[in-house]
């Protein structure tokens, strides 16, 4: 739709805001219109900015929410891959989501092979073991599309989207206890995204 | 990228996927429904595991149209009737399953969306809804389904967010219909 927001809102933070309208409480929807409001209307920069801002996506996704989702998710104690995740080198580049990618791959393998044994303890309740491997493959995803959108159809949107999805497990996981950290890593995000300057980087 | 990137450790149908994940945002309020719902998905992820597993571009198409058309002939339609907006509804009676048909569509949208923006912030939410609607429409006409499914769960979501206890229930409802309604279109 043509409106005057829609031709200055940059594509990858609407993306993000957008999804915070489904899943944010009313009075942090305020909250975000409060502090960030007039900055998410001019946030639209040039297709370079974009891309670094997928790439803080990334950088959430794999870094900050992922994580987020193994803590809340407590079938057993994942402390050694919440870890290996976090001291993981920021996403920030396509050489560090490239390096990164492999390791989420490992990463993902051993969760399946756990997953498998879940899923076989616990028959019939096999919907949150393979809702955890689908976000996991959702962050991976997320980081994937980060540093291809120069070279395929992905657009630096599609990154914010996949964020929005890795979101969506962490609240599939846990509703209550993780919500808070959850929308406070989102206002991170966006307060990160929204402070890159709009000239391109030296 | 490298041509020799490997698939991720999970994939599904990107048009199912992305509809399904959206939908988590909202229905973490519906707790039985939601366990049907995610069930179908997880047979969904389980059948993507299978060698033989194939989503052609047509099938994505077929499959972004049908979601598409329950965007505006059942989930829209929902706050539509309690703006007593049935003058669009009528129009929207037949389905959604072309261009042209689609691009009518969407010229309702948002000459509906002017037309509640113009009346006050008390119908604002409604208009976002169907500002919501043509942006999931319009990924689909540039040729994305994925980016559309992922777009008409964000539609849903705002519908969800405003809406009673029993009404979430039915949008949980609908959505399962539609999931399995998707997974049954294996060619267009």
């Amino acid at each position: 739709m043509t409106t005057p927001e829609a031709t200055i809102v940059c594509p990858v933070v609407g993306t993000l805001v957008s999804s915070t309208d489904v899943w944010f409480r009313q009075e942090d929807t305020d909250r975000l219109a409060d502090t960030f409001g007039e900055a998410v209307f001019t946030s639209k920069g040039s297709e370079e900015l974009e891309a670094r801002r997928a790439f803080l996506c990334a950088d959430a996704a794999v870094r900050l929410f992922l994580p987020l989702l193994l803590g809340a998710a407590a079938i057993e104690d994942r402390a050694d891959l919440i870890n290996t995740l976090r001291e993981l080198p920021a996403l920030l580049c396509a050489r560090a989501c490239r390096e990164t990618d492999r390791v989420l791959r490992l990463v993902a393998q051993a969760e399946r092979r756990q997953r498998a044994l879940v899923v076989a303890k616990q028959d019939g309740e096999q919907a949150l073991p393979l809702a955890l491997l689908s976000v996991l493959g959702k962050a991976i995803v997320c980081s994937r599309s980060a540093y291809v959108v120069a070279a395929t159809s992905f657009e630096p949107a599609d990154a914010a989207m996949e964020v929005q999805h890795v979101t969506a497990g962490v609240l599939w996981a846990n509703d209550e206890t993780i919500y808070r950290p959850l929308v406070d890593t989102t206002f991170g995000l966006l307060r990160e995204m929204l402070a890159l300057s709009k000239e391109p980087a030296t | 990228m490298s041509d020799t990137y490997e698939p991720v450790a999970l994939n599904a149908c990107p048009v199912i996927h992305a509809f399904a994940f959206g939908s988590l945002l909202w229905m973490k309020d519906t707790d039985v429904d939601r366990v049907a719902f995610y069930n179908d998905i997880a047979d969904e992820v389980t059948d993507s595991a299978k060698e033989d597993f194939v989503v052609t571009a047509d099938i994505g198409l077929a499959r972004g149209y049908h979601a598409i058309d329950a965007m505006f002939r059942t989930f829209v339609a929902i706050p539509l009737t309690w703006h007593g907006s049935q003058w669009w509804l009528g129009e929207s009676a037949s389905p959604i399953d072309s261009r042209p048909r689609l691009l009518n569509e969407m010229s309702q949208a948002e000459r509906l969306a002017e037309h509640l923006r113009r009346h006050g912030p008390d119908l604002w939410p409604l208009a976002n809804v169907l500002e919501r609607a043509y942006g999931a429409s319009n990924e689909l006409v540039r040729g994305y389904p994925e980016r559309a499914a992922a777009g008409l769960s964000l539609v849903v979501g705002l519908i969800a967010k405003r809406s009673s206890r029993a009404l979430l229930r039915a949008l949980t409802l609908e959505s399962i219909d539609l999931v399995r309604a998707l997974r049954a279109i294996e060619t267009p």
